[in-house]
């Protein structure tokens, strides 16, 4: 405010402008100079951040284009499960069917080593349907009866000796009472010492599995792990059947009471597949 | 009528059932050599738990149906069991159904007596005598076996029990 309330206008200044002017050419010249000269650093400063932002851009395209995927995708996942449930369910069965021709096939390669062994033998093949459960002696149920020639006292073999003898026979089923039944006897020969002898199912040796040799003719020496065989004297147990191997030597004062245990050749409580020998 | 003939049918199958199991499960299940016997198992708690003609029909009939299948022949089971129940029968009022120790003792009894008249059988049919010690100790595992089969047997047959009287009470 100037004197007698009159205003004085004041002058623009020209030194602001000049300096304006001044400053963006300066600038000018700064960018000039500082694009001729590398400052150590900042490229790669630029460069990280470049990386990172085409790393986030790139990271950040994946998951959204893979997350719709997998949305996209799940009916194919729910068919495909459906498939492979499917598939799953055929390699089952198709398991199943092999488990049984695997069996099928034991059972015959069992039958056939029989027969090659045992072919002067005129013989019915058996399979074990169950076993009885009574305690007191071992017998079990096999699939073949009178229809296929069978008749009582016949005797049963399995791929590695006697087994026992048909005790009963019915039309298409029989019984058989195996060897290491009590009181079933069969007249025996020591191979070593070609000497007969009895063999017989023992009450106390049942649950062992093995059986007793007795009646061993006096100033015959026997050894463990000798093999007894069928003598064939009586009807039912043909001549030259395996039975068994000398287990123990029971000695006893009186040499006429000396017994031995025999383990039979046969797994008798599992066999399974048998044959009868039809005279 | 319909609840006489559901029931017949049910018996029925736990008829075979029971001769299933004993066939193809207890068959290997062997103790020292020695078997349970699940049906014999099955006539001693029909007999406790039966009325009187229900539990002589159903020995027989069990009987009957050993003799068919084990045997070949009809007699012996049908007479041995019959003799379990009439002995079972004979003193079911002197104990507690549902007492443990009741079906401890029972099953001890009736296993003793029906090994015993296996034992006669044996020595009459094969004319064979046998080791005393062989013989005690199949009684005493066969004992053993029975009587847990029959406690397990009991509380199955005891909660089916309990279930029919509450829906019964209920009703």
């Amino acid at each position: 405010m100037g004197y007698l309330g009159i205003t004085r206008k004041r002058k623009p200044k020209k030194s602001k402008k000049v300096g304006l002017i001044v400053s963006i050419i300066a600038v000018i010249i700064l960018i000039i100079v500082f694009s001729k000269i590398k400052v150590p650093g900042v490229s790669n400063i630029s460069e990280a951040i470049i990386t990172g932002i085409t790393n986030i851009a790139k990271t950040t395209k994946g998951l959204f284009s893979d997350g719709f995927g997998y949305f996209g995708s799940v009916k194919a996942l729910k068919e495909e499960k459906v498939a492979l449930e499917k598939q799953v369910g055929d390699l089952k069965y198709k398991l199943l069917e092999v488990n049984t021709l695997e069996t099928e096939n034991e059972s015959l390669r069992v039958k056939l080593q029989i027969k090659e062994r045992y072919n002067h033998f005129n013989l019915v093949y058996a399979d074990v349907i169950f076993r009885n459960y009574d305690n007191w002696n071992d017998i079990f149920v096999i699939n073949q009866g009178s229809d296929a020639g069978i008749l009582e006292k016949q005797a049963v073999i399995a791929e590695n000796g006697l087994v026992g003898y048909i005790s009963e026979v019915s039309k298409n089923t029989s019984t058989v009472k195996t060897i290491i039944s009590p009181n079933v006897a069969i007249g025996v020969e020591i191979a070593s010492v070609n000497k007969n002898s009895l063999a017989k199912g023992d009450f106390s040796l049942k649950d062992e599995g093995n059986l007793k040799l007795t009646y061993i003719p006096i100033d015959t020496e026997i050894s463990v792990s000798e093999i007894v065989y069928t003598s064939g004297i009586g009807d039912v147990y043909p001549k030259g059947i395996p039975v068994g191997t000398i287990k123990k030597v029971v000695n006893k004062k009186n040499e006429i009471d000396r017994y031995a245990i025999i383990a039979p050749l046969v797994d008798i409580q599992n066999v399974n597949n048998v044959a009868i020998i039809v005279k | 009528m319909m609840k006489k003939i559901s029931q017949v049918i049910l018996i029925i199958l736990v008829i075979i059932v029971t001769f299933l199991v004993q066939i193809y499960l207890l068959g290997d299940l062997k103790l020292f050599g020695v078997r349970p016997n699940l049906i014999l198992v099955e006539v001693i708690i029909i007999s406790m738990l039966k009325p009187k003609k229900v539990s002589i029909t159903l020995s027989c009939v069990i009987g009957f149906f050993c003799d068919i299948i084990f045997e070949m022949r009809l007699g012996k089971n049908i007479i041995f069991y019959l003799i379990i129940t009439l002995l079972i029968l004979s003193f079911n009022n002197k104990y507690r159904k549902d007492s443990k120790m009741a079906i401890v003792c029972v099953t001890g009894i009736a296993t003793l007596v029906f090994e015993f008249m296996q034992l006669i059988m044996y020595i009459f049919s094969e004319e064979d005598m046998i080791n005393i010690f062989s013989f005690t100790k199949q009684v005493l595992i066969q004992e053993l076996l029975n009587i847990g089969l029959a406690y397990i047997m009991c509380k199955v047959f005891n909660k089916s029990i309990i279930r029919k009287n509450s829906v019964e009470i209920g009703r």
